[in-house]
């Protein structure tokens, strides 16, 4: 699809990385609710053998703060196999994604601030768990501006309206140019997920076009009779022009029967449980290829425990692997048979992870203290893993990649060093890593 | 010497590799306020305490952090075993040292007198009015323009045209467009006289509630007002809209600046004459507790310190123009805040409540006093209890009586004398229970399968003798005793039964046990005896006795049918009626701590980790000194207060510096376009200085001396100045920012601006609604908040105002961001704003409205096409449409197809327009 330029004045246009620049755009898979790294991809035989052993835990949360008190730990739930050439181990939540392990980056030592959603969920997304900072997406287009001008440089997919909602893909304090854009909410059918007020191609017709030439007129006709020079007059020209644009463009994008049977297939398309996730995955793909710097993927729902947050029954986490696995292993696969991977940093985690130990008898707990997430193409090194848990999968201790380094890598990746990347707003340079952050380094290529 | 071998053998490399990077002279940043690279800065330590302790390894930071305990260093990874080995032993061995003196660094300490001199804190004077030779000037605001426009030698634009005039006066002060008919009458006038024509139409404007509409959303941007709270499960905040409204109602009744702060900060501190003067200052106090809060932080301590943050950097910004909250971690980098004083502002919001602990915590509510609203309330409760007590007895009479879903059957609702097992005399071992429904009163017992010696026994005395049905209740399951020994001593005697518990009780809660005469003299006893029971456990719960002369059964059918038909309609009757209850009376709001305190640095920031203790304070740089320049006066706080209410009466004192300075700052702006001081919410260094301070001064001093804080006099001064009425359509290549105020600023309109005009134009817009709960679902979360749901055609200032789920036009044309102070707003030229204005079904709705509503009223007359587009552009742009509008116009309306689509057309164009979108 051809991509339209901004002009080299607009807020919008393309500006060179300061770094090399190792991947273009990011997609990013949003696992809401806190999957378990133990259940998944964090093997950890000791917690096998311990099953039912008690340990000491210190309360984070309200009501338990600081207290000790003694927990079970429960065994993982699936069994895990060793996969590919790299032997890493995945459990059998992930079939499909295991297949690809020797073209993954695990990090197996992330650790995160916040116990609860909201703020946990929002500091994955903006780096803070409660003060109002802008989005990863947001700080991207700043630093880089958009490849595509018909369409929007951010992109959320059905994203949720809880555990901070919005704010997950707002532009903070940023000029508002560089907010997200939603497409859908979460449980909207796929068929009906579109840019809002953007019109299907098909009621294109004469008279619209005829409306929107009218005004066109009218507008130049009222810049004209100013005998001042006002930039702002002139963008309101641009954009409607630019909105014309996206018009015709976006419904393109968004429409996925023009790609081929096997591709569908391969995301799980057309089949249950796959259906919605795989369609969402496929789009996100092709906005990716369209230009569209940032597209967050979301797995989520409107629930304040949402999706993967298993405090009990923790059997259900295998719904949600169905669901997502053969979609997630579906995109790595176009994606690399594309050689897009090459230069899209793909993302895949939860805002935080499960405790080792069992919560309401078959349950697990939030544990931001450590939890893996995998990430792919972009320049990252494929098929290792990087960091670790203590043994039974409970805090991480060594290559420990806290959620700041990670964004902190996610932007060298992009060509930008999170400590020059700032924005001066009241009186202060802001970052996306406040004082902290550190490019994980032994990772990239 | 062995051990300083041992040092730069083992320690200094390590120190170097590791450490130096955060922690010596030369580092891009130094952390925490270490130095490691010298022995005395290393034994002195940073923020957190000494590093190195000789001799002393459990003492030494420094250790504790190789070892991940107090900190984790490096944060990357541990170091080996062995190296922190050696650091225990050099410590242990006196930590011998050579690396001699202070690496020398500059310190930047503050002084009071010389940050006293920036031009913010310096004390407001009156500056003289200049004389200047020119006709140009109005007013005394202009001859201050004017006399910088000569020193420049710049010259200022011509007037704008009275069409023009008139839609910027009436957006700027109630947000909605001159209709024709104000048109006609303000071009008459202005003909007249063009300053009495602006003096007249102002005052009539001020007096109109949409003028509190209008300047009460200017407010409520920067008080950062939302109602709900934002955070991660953004929580409603059903009661916000009172200090929406109180904010209103404040602007309309021209309420004096100094008391609206006043009541904002400490209105539930204030005294009051009447319960309607309590209300109204605690609704005011709600500003403090606005704010977007992560209410589900489970690290209480961190949220009770996030809020008071947010408490004090609001205050700063919306008061002072001041970003207190930098000074939060480290003394302010920029303006004279040190952060002792940071803490002394803490100290007064740490002895003020603000939250409700849970694991979700909330905000401190607080009921407002109203009789009327008491006796509403205690007349709908008495309905309440006199439809309940008569819908139950009709069920008692005709068997309808269920039994609850959840919890025992109280046994007051139960007919007859009921006596429940709490009040039985129990002889044994029993155990309490309540795991199986139903059952009457808190529970049950049973005997545990084990009979020995247990026995239950209930006494009763009768009202009036005569017979009575007795029965038993109890639970059933299997495995229960089959034959439960029960006697009753009665009037002719005792006889004992036996009840089957293995099956259920005839009518739900009790087995029968016979019917028996009862004398009022004499107690009724029934006791169950476990041992002369049968195997299996046995239930004991309640016991009845039912007046043979009034049970039920004692009715007819067609009785029974005509009380059915009564208790359906009492049933419908208390629907009804619960629909009608008086909601309480709250507003959000915070109130003083038991014991207020003074509070500690925290060091860093950190939430534990505290520093010294300070007393509570304002902010020296802008307090009255004391005799011996260079110290601020101290400050007086009552004991057992917060100092909350000191703190008001500082922000609201003459002699602040900043106070009036900030507000007459805002109202520029919301005339002009543009404040004096571009940067409305910063006052301070990094803020932007004032094109003309003297201006400044002139209108902070009038405002407090004159005009004695009130708004519309503040408004009044600089709306008849001729500096509101220039032109704005003039080159400004000369002065792209137009520092020198030569010509008027063209303004974009605001989303509540927009909207609002759509409606009006399209004659929807509703004006009957003044405030109140427009929320139409009081749901716990906003985030699937339905904006269709409720009335679509308020005022924007009306709408529901939702952290997470902002109505679309409103966000979409940058309405304040509720998260933080916003003085000024962005304002973006967006692709999705024309998105919106081209096919969003609300402006299609409102152009199609505005096309009924205008062909309607041309009905009678056979109008040509030239004088309908006349009549359009008055009514949307304000003005007559040019001729090159004209011929765009004209082939569309004079096609075969015109009429109402045609119109609906014309009038979504105009929406569109530039001339519509922006106001000269």
């Amino acid at each position: 699809m051809l991509a339209q330029t901004a002009p080299a004045s607009s807020k919008l246009a393309t500006r060179s990385p300061m770094l090399p620049q190792r991947a273009k755009r990011v997609i990013f898979i949003f696992m809401q609710g806190g999957p378990s790294h133990v259940d998944s991809f964090d093997h950890k035989p000791e917690l096998i053998n311990s099953d039912g052993h008690s340990i000491d835990f210190t309360g984070v949360r309200f009501g338990t703060f600081g207290k000790q008190s003694p927990r079970k730990l429960m065994k993982p739930l699936w069994k895990f196999t060793q996969y590919g050439e790299c032997g890493q181990y995945v459990s059998e939540l992930f079939p499909h994604i295991g297949k690809h392990v020797d073209d993954l980056c695990f990090l197996q030592g992330m650790h995160t601030e916040g116990v609860a959603h909201g703020p946990s969920t929002l500091f994955l997304h903006t780096g803070a768990t409660n003060l109002v900072r802008p989005s990863l997406g947001s700080w991207l287009m700043y630093g880089l501006g958009t490849e595509n001008q018909n369409l929007p440089g951010f992109i959320t997919l059905q994203p949720s309206n809880m555990n901070g909602g919005p704010r997950n893909y707002s532009n903070g304090f940023l000029p508002d140019v560089y907010q997200g854009t939603a497409i859908g909410e979460t449980g909207t059918p796929f068929d009906q997920v579109t840019i809002p007020h953007i019109r299907p191609v098909a009621s294109d017709t004469p008279d619209s076009r005829r409306r929107f030439d009218l005004l066109q007129e009218l507008n130049r006709h009222q810049i004209e009779r100013r005998t001042d020079t006002d930039d702002r007059l002139n963008a309101v020209i641009e954009s409607y022009e630019l909105a014309w644009k996206m018009q015709s463009t976006a419904p393109q994008v968004l429409d996925l029967s023009s790609e081929t049977a096997d591709t569908q297939a391969l995301y799980g398309i057309g089949e249950e449980p796959t259906n919605q996730f795989g369609q969402q995955c496929l789009l996100g793909r092709r906005l990716s290829e369209s230009g569209v710097r940032f597209v967050q993927i979301n797995y989520a729902d409107e629930s304040p425990n949402p999706r993967w947050d298993q405090h009990s029954n923790m059997p259900k986490h295998m719904t949600h692997a169905r669901a997502t696995d053969k979609p997630v292993a579906g995109l790595l696969a176009d994606l690399k048979q594309r050689g897009l991977l090459e230069d899209t940093l793909v993302w895949w985690g939860g805002e935080f992870g499960r405790t080792p130990f069992s919560q309401s008898n078959d349950g697990r707990d939030h544990n931001p203290r450590g939890f893996t997430v995998f990430l792919a193409g972009g320049g990252v090194k494929p098929g290792i893993s990087w960091g670790s848990t203590d043994e039974i999968g409970h805090v991480a201790v060594e290559g420990k990649v806290h959620m700041h380094d990670l964004h902190a890598t996610v932007l060298h990746q992009l060509g930008m060093d999170h400590e020059q990347l700032t924005y001066k707003y009241a009186g202060r340079e802001f970052r996306l890593t406040d004082v902290y952050g550190r490019v994980v380094s032994e990772i990239l290529l | 010497d062995e051990r300083v071998e041992f040092f730069e053998k083992k320690i200094r490399p390590v120190l170097v590799e590791h450490c130096y990077e955060c922690h010596a002279v030369g580092a891009k940043k130094i952390r925490g306020g270490l130095l490691l690279d010298s022995r005395e800065t290393s034994r002195t330590g940073g923020d957190s305490g000494p590093a190195v302790v000789p001799g002393k390894p459990d003492e030494s930071l420094l250790l504790s952090a190789l070892r991940h305990d107090a900190f984790e260093m490096p944060p990357d990874r541990k170091l080996p075993t062995t190296v922190i080995r050696d650091f225990e032993s050099w410590i242990r061995n006196g930590a011998v040292d050579p690396r001699e003196g202070v690496v020398a660094r500059t310190e930047n300490k503050m002084d009071l007198l010389q940050d006293r001199s920036f031009w913010s804190f310096q004390p407001i004077h009156a500056p003289v009015i200049p004389t200047v030779e020119s006709e140009w000037p109005e007013t005394p605001v202009d001859r201050f323009l004017a006399a910088h426009h000569a020193a420049l030698n710049v010259k200022v634009a011509g007037d704008a045209s009275a069409d023009q005039v008139l839609r910027r006066l009436h957006f700027a002060l109630i947000g909605l467009p001159p209709r024709p008919e104000d048109i006609r009458q303000f071009r008459g006038a202005w003909a007249q006289n063009d300053f009495q024509a602006i003096t007249d139409l102002a005052d009539q404007l001020m007096l109109s509630p949409r003028f509190g509409e209008r300047w009460g959303r200017h407010w409520l941007d920067v008080a950062r007002f939302a109602e709900s709270s934002g955070g991660g499960r953004s929580l409603m905040f059903p009661n916000a809209w009172r200090f929406r409204d109180y904010v209103i109602q404040s602007f309309n009744d021209d309420k004096p600046f100094d008391v609206f702060i006043r009541e904002q900060i400490a209105g539930d501190l204030l005294p009051y004459e009447s319960a309607d003067q309590f209300n109204e200052q605690a609704c005011g106090s709600a500003y403090l507790a606005l704010g977007p809060t992560n209410y589900e932080l489970q690290d209480k301590e961190l949220l009770r310190m996030e809020v008071i943050d947010e408490q004090i950097d609001t205050i700063g910004r919306t008061f002072l123009g001041l970003t207190i909250g930098c000074a939060r971690c480290h003394d302010h980098k920029f303006d004279p805040i040190p952060t002792s004083e940071y803490y002394a502002l803490a100290g007064i919001f740490r002895s003020t409540q603000s939250l409700v602990p849970g694991n979700v915590s909330s905000h401190v509510k607080t009921p407002l006093r109203s009789d009327t609203h008491a006796r509403a309330f205690s007349a709908w409760q008495k309905r309440s209890k006199d439809l309940n007590a008569e819908i139950n007895e009709l069920k008692q009479r005709t068997g309808l009586a269920e039994l609850p879903k959840k919890g025992g059957v109280d046994p007051t609702t139960l007919p007859g004398i009921v006596i429940d097992d709490a009040n039985a005399v129990f002889e044994g071992q029993w155990t309490s229970s309540s795991s199986l429904q139903p059952y009457v009163g808190a529970g049950y017992r049973h005997d545990n399968n084990d009979k020995s010696g247990k026995r239950a026994q209930f006494e009763a005395r009768v009202p009036r003798s005569g017979e009575y049905d007795v029965g038993l209740a109890h639970n059933y399951q299997s495995g229960r005793c089959q034959g439960v020994a029960v006697s009753v001593k009665h009037a002719d005697g005792t006889t004992q039964v036996f009840v089957d518990q293995r099956r259920a009780p005839a009518d739900k809660l009790f087995s029968p046990l016979g019917r028996y005469r009862f004398d009022t003299d004499s107690v009724a006893v029934v006791t169950i005896d476990a041992e002369q029971s049968k195997n299996g456990h046995i239930i004991v719960d309640a016991v009845q006795f039912l007046d043979v002369a009034k049970s039920p059964a004692q009715i007819t059918d067609d009785e029974r049918t005509g009380l059915l038909a009564r208790l359906s309609e009492l049933q419908k009757e208390l629907g009804e009626h619960n629909e009608t209850k008086p909601e309480p009376l709250v507003t959000m709001s915070v109130v003083d701590q038991d014991q207020p305190a003074d509070w500690h640095i925290h060091i860093r920031g950190g939430v534990r980790n505290l520093g010294p203790e300070v007393a509570r304070g304002f902010l020296s740089v802008a307090s009255p000194l004391t005799d011996h320049a260079g110290l601020a006066l101290p400050v007086e706080i009552p004991e057992a207060a917060s100092g909350r209410r000191e703190l008001a009466d500082w922000i609201a004192s003459p002699d602040n510096p900043l106070t009036a300075r900030v507000y007459v700052n805002r109202v520029w702006q919301h005339l002009i376009g543009e404040g004096l001081v571009r940067t409305p919410d910063n006052f301070g260094k990094m803020g932007t200085r004032p094109t003309n301070p003297e201006l400044l001064d002139f209108l902070a001093s009038t405002f407090i001396t004159e005009d004695r804080w009130s708004t519309k006099s503040l408004i009044r001064r600089i709306v008849t100045s001729r500096v509101f009425r220039l032109a704005s359509d003039v080159s400004s290549a000369d002065d792209p920012e137009n520092g020198n105020l030569t010509r008027a600023f063209r303004r974009q309109l605001d989303a509540e601006a927009l909207r609002d005009s759509l409606l009006q134009i399209s004659g929807q817009l509703d004006l009957n609604t003044i405030g109140g709960r427009t929320i139409s679902k009081v749901t716990q979360y906003d985030g699937t908040y339905d904006h269709s749901t409720g009335s679509t055609n308020l005022r924007s200032v009306y709408v529901p105002y939702l952290r997470n789920a902002m109505l679309e036009p409103l966000s979409i044309f940058d309405t304040a961001n509720p998260n933080v102070v916003t003085g000024r707003r962005t304002q973006t030229v967006l692709p999705g704003q024309a998105l919106y204005l081209m096919n969003s079904p609300f402006v299609r709705d409102q152009a199609n409205h505005a096309a009924t509503v205008f062909l309607a009223r041309q009905a009678d007359d056979d109008r040509d096409t030239i004088s309908m587009i006349e009549d359009a552009w008055l009514l949307v742009l304000g003005r007559a449409p040019t001729e090159s509008e004209v011929r765009t116009m004209t082939p569309l309306l004079e096609s075969a197809a015109s009429g109402q689509p045609a119109w609906t057309d014309v009038f979504q164009t105009l929406f569109g327009s530039i001339d519509f979108r922006f106001v000269e």
